[in-house]
Parts: C-alpha cells; structure tokens; sequence
C-alpha cells in the first residue's frame, strides 16, 4: 500500500529523514518509534503529502502521493499539533472536512458519537486538549480513510479514551482493511496494536520489523540444572542471544520455534523451567545485537 | 465563468467568509467613513464653502482613502494566507485532498470579494451622495468611473503583492513589512541611486530625473499624488499588468515553497542571500546620502561603512531572529562585499565609461538647452521647442564651455551654494538620446567659463522668455521695487507698451555677463501679462537689471521713475564700511549690527548716493557695504565693488 523508496528530507542543511525506504502493507499498523528528533514526524508529513521530499519517492496505492488529490482522498493525517478554525464548533468543523473527503459519512459520524462524549454543537476551542484529540478522531474516522497516519496521537488521552481508539482502528483494520501508520517516541504504548515496527535515529530507520515474526521467533527461559554439562549441552544445542547468570540460575534469551526449545531443555530435565513473556522493548534490545547500545538509547 | 467553477471549493469559501469576512465589514465602514459620511459633512459645512474646490472623487478627505486603499489590502493578503505561517496549520491545510493551486485560488477569490464588494457599493452610493449638493456638480460619472477603477486596480495590486512577499516569507509581520518596502523600493531605490552617482560623477545632475517615470515606479507614490496630479491611464495599464505578474509569481512561489520553512523569515534558500545583500545595499547608500550634508568626502566614506555594515548585521540578524550572529564566516562575507563595492567605487571614480569627459561632437548634436536649474528640462507647461536652440553658433559655444569645464573640473563650493552659479547643458543628439549635466562653477570664475554664453543671443532670449512677449500682444508691464519702500508702476497704454517692448529688448541684448552673474544689481522685477498669459499662463517675469539703462531713460522721461524704484531723492544718507578683503558677503547687514567694530563713513553727497545706488548689489564678492537710510527712516543694504564706483567715491570713503 504504501512504498518509500531513498527519501531523504534537508531542514537548512541540516538532515531530517535519510534515504528511508520502507515498505507498508494493506491493512497492517506500522509502528514508528524512535526519539526526538529522530526524523518521524518528517516521514509523516511526507507520507501524507504535505511535505516534498528532497530525494526519492512515497507512493500509495502505487501513485506518487505529493499533490495528488485523488490519493489523498483516502488518506487522513492527524499530526502532533492540532489545528482547528478559530471559534470553529465540531459540527462545523465536520462539514468543511465533508467538502473535501468524498468518503465522509455522516452515518459513521453519528456512530461515533457514542464513542466520544462530545456535544456536535460545542466550539473546539473551548475543549480540553484530549477533548481535542478526541475530536480530531472523531472527523478523521468520519472520512473513512484507507490509510490513517497519526503523528503521536496518544498524547493527553486518557487510559480509557486509548483503548477505545484502538479499538476504533482495530475494528477499521478488520472492517475496512484500513492501513495505519502510527509515530511514538514509547514504544511500549504502542507495541500493543502495531504488527510492524520500524525504529528511526538520526533521520533513518535503523529496524524494521514484523512483531510476529519476531514474537514467535524470540523467546526468553528461565532455567537451573544441576549438572554443569547439562548446561553447556543446552547452551551449545540452542541458539542463544543473550545469556546472564543469576546465582545458579540461567537466563536465557533464545532464537528458534518455542516447541523445540521446550522439547530440547525438557530433554535434560532441569530443577527450574520458565518460559516467560518477552516485551517489545527486550526483543528489540536483544535483537539488535551489536548496535543495542544504540537501542538502549534510544528506547525508555 | 464555467472553468472558474471547478476551482471555488463551497466549504472553503464558507469557512474563509466566516473566519475573514470582518475584513470586508471594516472596509466598508471605512470607506463609508472617507467618503459618503465625509461628502454629507463637507456639504453640509458651509464655513469653507468658497474655498472648496471638488472636482473629482479623489479631492474628498483623500488622505484618508489612501491609507485605507494601501492598509486593507496588504491586511487582507496577511489574513487570508496566514494559513501558510502558523505550523499547525500549514500541516492541516495542505493534508487536506487539494492541490496548492485550488487552495492559493480559493483564498485569493475570498480576500477579492472582501475588498471589491465593499469598494463597488460605495463606488454605487457615490452616484446618489452626489446629488445632495450643488459642491459635488463637478464630479461626473466618468469621474466615478475613473475612481472605481483605479481603487480597483490598487486594491488588487497591492493585495497581490501582499500575497507574492507572503509566498516568500514564513512570519506575518514580516509579509506586511516587506510588502510596504516592496512597494516603494523602486522609487526609494532610484533616488538614491541617483544621489549617490551625484555624489560621485562630475557633472551628474541631481535635480534631473528621467521624467516622472521615477515616480511611477512605486504604485504607492502614484497613488499618493493623484489628488493632486493630472490622472493618466498608461501607470494604471502598467500596474494591472504587474498585478496579473505578481499573482502568477505568487503562484509558481507556492508551488515550490518548502512548507516546513514557516516561521522563517525568508522561507527560499536562494532568495536568502538576495535579501541580505539587498538590505544591505540599500542602507549604505541611505548612510551616503545622510552624510552627504558635511562638506568632507570621509564623512561619505563613513556613511558607506556605516550604512553597509548596520545593513549587514541587520539583515543577519533577521534571517537568523537573533542578534547572537557571531561567525568567523561573517567576516568573510562582509570583505567580499566590500571588495566587490570597492571595485565598483573605483570604476565610477575613475570614469571608466568616460562619463565625466564625454562632450559629443558637433555633427552629433540636434539641439541643445542651457539654463539655470534641471527643473526647467522637466517643466511639462514648457514647450521644448522653445527651450531649446538649434543654432550651431551656439551649439558650438555651448561645447566648447562645456570642453573647458570638464578640463578644468572647478571645484564646487559646498559650503554655500550662494556663490556658486548652476548650468545645465542638455543636448538631444541625433541619435534621439538627451546627455544632461550639471556644473557649479563657483561665482568669480563664472566669466570666464560661460562668459560668451549668457551674453549670446540665443541664451539671452532663452532666460527673459523673450518668445512669450517679443510678439505677443502686451496687455500690461508692471515695474516692482524691491526693498523696503513698496512701489510699482503698471504701463497699460498701448503706444508706451510698445515703445517699452524695444527698449526692454534692446537692454536686454545690451546686458553684459558681468550683470547677469552672481548676485545681480536689481532694482526689483518686471511683469509682462500678454493676452495668452492672462487666459491660462503665468505671466512673464525678470529681474529688472539695474544695466536696463534705455527703460531706466524711458522710465524718467514718462515721469514714472518714482513711482517704479527706490531713486536717490529717496534717500537721506548711506553708511559706508570698507571691508576691502574682496570676500564673499552674504549678508551685508550683519556689519551693521557689529558697525561700532567698523569705520562707518557717512555720506549725504547726492551724487555719491546715486552712484551707490545704481551700483549696489544684493550680496556677493564686494569691497564696500553699505546702508541706505531713507528719509522716511526706512533703510535698506547692498554691497559695491571698487571696479563700479568712481575715483571720488573710493576717495571720499578713505
């Protein structure tokens, strides 16, 4: 759905994205993470046409996307800062976007209206910041987009509202096929709905990855034996990533297919064995290997 | 108007109506208020009624109609595009499923309608305001016309050139500031250049300036003198075609304008350089042009430096929205600018285009002009054909002065511009161009340089305008006295008019330079109305040279002599102060206020008093001062020269 090919983006000398490609598939969510600064909210801007890129190209849907109204139809940016008419009430708001998204519905407008407590009649800028960033999803699910960008849209919603809204962009993604491509500088808060990450630094992705790929790929064991050989013979039989000792017990981050690992520890018949879950941010820190100083850095 | 549909977006135009349309509600009150409410009190008004001269819609409270025509559009430019300067909502804008070329379109149509529709409604209520008082019967529909298109076409422009800076900068303030600058920079940029190269090239002419082309070059002072100026449409055609061009800049600006650049003073990487070096330009030749006043060419050297490097800084400091500028790398910048303005200096300096030397040849010359002061050259009541002389005498007079002036260079004297005496030679060559020039050839060495000249005929019929009367039928000749005893004469008979009209010619042709340089003998000026000056022209005026020996004759024996000038039965007594230095005496009556530091002569000698008195001039290079005291206790002054009194006075004042 959407294709980036060797964007490069130059604030005043200064470069913002680096020769980014990258790859976005229909109906998936592409999580970018990375810290500020790091160039995501540039890619943004980009992918939803409103900055030109220096270098390169971005299409979806397979047109390029700069000035290109047709395409653009279908795709609804939200950025980190808000923009709203002055003395602009929702119901207003919701008719120029209706000018301008041939897919607007009104059905879905009012549907929405259950999920956001908000009066149509009220003036957005009377409304608290995550009342705003509530109306925002509101008019940009209206439009029925077949991609949605969100530039940190997290940001002042509170626990219950984030739920709902990805819940909202679930249901899209199913429904509808709705691609999504979704920027936090947290990757824990969206490592929960995303199926793609991509991690940016210094203007360029330094990762991308498919979170099941990676979810079924990497495990992290808890194990004590109590033969040393037995530990040896499981340390050399496995694929380890990341080994740490703890008094006697083992630590083991482990590549490979969850069954065979069971089957090959289970073989040697350890005192203690764990499997336990592994969040988002170990994989990647442990993944990434020679470059995880980096990672650490740039994950919190 | 069906290819313009596809372009107007109903929800943007609604939205922009709704969030701008104050523009147009201000406008129009405005408008109201300068003319319709103004037309009501100006008739209502019957204090100044004699005095109120109303013939077209620009006499009426125009100051205030200017401001509004130059404000509101430049407002509206900033209003309506200041979506392309607030970050948020450039983003939210240009996310939006519309090409650039629909969005500047769209906005352009509201900021239009806003200024139009309030300006054509007034425009409509002049045509009924009009008619309620007869002090309005002047303006006619065309009038109306004229003023609905010309406050169109302003509108436009500068609403257009508000939007072209806007496309250009990333800051509001900065659109409504450069956009007054742009606006006026031509005009302002001509000048200067113009001062500046009088600064510097021999005989460049300060006061002449290419027609009012300089003044044509900024729409804003065009419109500033139309209440006062003849209106003429070519400006206006020239404009609505520069508006046409600023709004196809503006958009192919857009289309390249890198959004993220908003808050950025000057949002184009290319044009960054062009403003620095821009300002800076500009602001050396101010720093030129206001040292100019002290008579010293450091002072000059140090306006350049100045100006320039305030300029510089300035202009860094605006681009970078800090005064924390600081690089090594300015240094550099600078030392090339300066380097590049140096070399540019010692090109003009040395003349490299022969500017300063350049007399054209005989063959190449039509005709040619000399006179006083460069504003006669761009007098438009003036017929060039009679300023002009196509003598070839002449002509070659004319060029050899002018061979000898650019030889020689005479210093000007800067210090008083009293003493020295202006010429302009303007030749128009065969080849259809004009040279002009300028010299100030200090008083003394007058003489010597045009000496010839100003005793020609063809100067001399030239400078009394004698093609105005010489023919003519005279109505009347007026003698005015100058100084203290007000006195005039008016000759209306017909036979003494024309007794008068040959002996005037004949003084005229008699005068020699020395009467007509420097600070002249006068005895006042001669008024000469023809049947045509009375109609629709200024009279004929000249100084009534004291050397106008035959009028003086004619004068005495018609027994109007005391009725025309001061004669020396007027006068009681003369002070004399011997100040014997031959220095230049502008004033000769500060010697009397510090007399008791002088030697004071009197004289009471009726002959020595009426050699004084033909003698005496206004100011200049003298040896004597004196002043008259007349029997009524009126006095005046004057100053003499050794050479033009007799043996006897010299005597008696020793």
């Amino acid at each position: 759905m959407i294709h980036v090919k060797g964007v490069t983006k130059t604030f005043d000398k200064e470069i913002a994205v680096q020769e980014v490609t990258m790859d976005v598939k229909q109906g998936s969510i592409y999580g970018l993470v990375g810290s500020n600064g790091a160039g995501k909210t540039t890619l943004l801007k980009m992918l939803a046409g409103i900055y030109r890129p220096d270098q390169g190209e971005i299409f979806i849907g397979g047109e390029p996307i700069f000035e290109n109204v047709a395409m653009k139809r279908n795709v609804v940016f939200i950025s980190d800062a808000l923009y709203f008419f002055p003395q602009v009430t929702i119901e207003q708001m919701a008719s120029y976007y209706r000018s301008f998204y041939p897919n607007w519905s009104d059905e879905r407008f009012e549907t929405l209206q259950r999920v956001f407590p908000l009066e149509p009649s009220r003036k957005i800028h009377r409304l608290s910041k995550g009342m705003q960033r509530q109306v925002s999803f509101w008019l940009s699910l209206s439009c029925l987009p077949s991609v949605f960008i969100l530039d940190e849209p997290m940001d002042g919603l509170d626990p219950v509202m984030r739920q709902k809204i990805k819940n909202l962009l679930f249901q899209d993604v199913a429904e509808r096929n709705m691609t999504v491509i979704i920027s936090s500088h947290n990757l824990r808060e969206i490592e929960d709905m995303c199926d793609h990450i991509g991690m940016m630094h210094e203007g360029k992705i330094i990762l991308e990855k498919d979170i099941d790929v990676l979810k079924s790929d990497t495990h992290k064991v808890q194990l004590a034996f109590d033969e040393e050989q037995k530990e040896e013979k499981i340390l050399n039989d496995l694929t380890i990533v990341h080994k740490e000792k703890r008094g006697s017990v083992l630590l083991l981050i482990v590549r490979g297919e969850k069954d065979v690992i069971e089957r090959t520890i289970r073989a040697e018949k350890p005192l203690v064995f764990d499997m336990l879950p592994l969040t988002l941010e170990e994989m990647f820190i442990y993944e990434m290997g020679g470059v995880g100083y980096e990672v650490e850095q740039i994950l919190y | 108007m069906k290819s313009n549909k596809s372009f107007i977006n109903k929800g943007m135009q609604k939205q922009n109506m709704k969030q701008h349309g104050w523009l147009g509600i201000v406008f129009f009150i405005g408008l109201l208020f300068a003319l319709p409410l103004q037309m009501f009190l100006l008739a209502s008004d019957i204090r100044n009624r004699d005095s109120l001269v109303i013939e077209n819609v620009f006499d009426i409270a125009y100051p205030f109609q200017f401001i509004l025509i130059i404000f509101l559009p430049i407002l509206a430019g900033i209003v309506l595009f200041r979506y392309l300067h607030v970050k948020s909502a450039v983003d939210m804008m240009h996310s939006l499923p519309i090409k650039r070329v629909h969005l500047y379109l769209n906005h352009y149509l509201t900021g239009t309608l806003l200024l139009l529709i309030p300006l054509w409604l007034v425009a409509m209520l002049l045509f009924f305001v009009r008619d309620i008082s007869p002090i309005y019967q002047e303006i006619t529909n065309g009038d109306i016309g004229i003023w609905t298109l010309v406050m169109t076409v302003m509108v436009l422009l500068f609403y257009s050139v508000s939007i072209f800076v806007g496309m250009m900068t990333g800051i509001s303030v900065a659109q409504g500031i450069l956009s007054f600058i742009l606006l006026i920079l031509p005009t302002a940029l001509f000048y200067l250049i113009h001062a500046n190269l009088a600064m510097h090239l021999y005989g460049y002419s300060r006061g002449y300036v290419m027609d009012e082309w300089s003044t044509y070059l900024s729409p804003i002072v065009w419109l500033s003198e139309l209440n006062y100026r003849e209106f003429s449409y070519l400006p206006l055609i020239f404009y609505a075609l520069f508006c046409v061009i600023f709004i196809v800049l503006a958009y192919y600006l857009y289309q390249w304008r890198p959004l993220e650049m908003s808050g950025q003073t000057i949002v184009f990487e290319f044009l960054r350089p062009i403003f620095k070096y821009g300002v800076t330009v500009c602001t050396m030749l101010v720093g030129a042009v206001y040292f100019d006043q002290y008579p010293h060419d450091g002072w000059i050297i140090f306006g350049l430096i100045a100006g320039s490097l305030i300029g510089f800084l300035v202009a860094e400091i605006i681009l970078k929205k800090t005064w924390h500028i600081w690089r090594k790398k300015l240094l550099v910048q600078y030392g090339v600018y300066a380097s590049i303005i140096l070399v540019l200096s010692v090109l003009i300096k040395t003349d490299v285009i022969g500017y300063e030397t350049r007399v054209p040849e005989a063959s190449e010359i039509e005709r040619v002009f000399l006179g006083k002061d460069p504003w006669t050259l761009q007098d438009e009541q003036l017929d060039e054909e009679d300023i002009f002389i196509q003598d070839p005498t002449f002509i070659e007079e004319v060029r050899s002065f002018h061979e000898k002036i650019v030889t020689k260079q005479p210093e000007p004297v800067i210090s008083n511009h009293l003493y020295e005496d202006s010429y302009v030679i303007a030749y128009d060559l065969e080849n259809g161009s004009r040279l002009v020039r300028q010299y100030h050839i200090p008083m003394e060495e007058s003489e010597e340089y045009v000496g010839s000249l100003i005793e020609s005929k063809p100067y001399k019929t030239f400078f009394f305008e004698l093609d105005r009367w010489e023919q003519a039928p005279i109505e009347t000749i007026t003698f005015v006295s100058q100084g203290p005893e007000s006195k005039n004469v008016k000759i209306t008979d017909e036979n003494e008019i024309e007794e008068l009209r040959h002996i005037l010619k004949y003084d005229i042709y008699s005068l020699t330079a020395d009467d007509l340089i420097g600070g002249e003998p006068t005895w006042g000026s001669i008024k000469i109305e023809t049947e045509t000056t009375l109609k629709n022209e200024e009279a004929v005026y000249m100084s009534w040279n004291k050397s106008f020996a035959e009028v003086d004759e004619w004068l005495r024996r018609n027994d109007y002599i005391n009725e025309a000038r001061i004669v020396p039965e007027d006068i009681d007594t003369i002070d004399v102060i011997d100040v014997s230095s031959s220095e230049r005496i502008t004033y000769p009556e500060e010697y009397f206020f510090r007399e008791k530091e002088y030697d004071l002569t009197e004289i009471q000698d009726e002959e020595l008093i009426a050699e004084a008195l033909q003698h005496s001039r206004n100011f200049g290079q003298a040896d004597y001062v004196v002043r008259f005291t007349l029997s009524n206790h009126g006095y005046f002054f004057g100053t003499l020269r050794t050479e033009d009194v007799s043996e006897a006075f010299i005597q008696y004042v020793e």
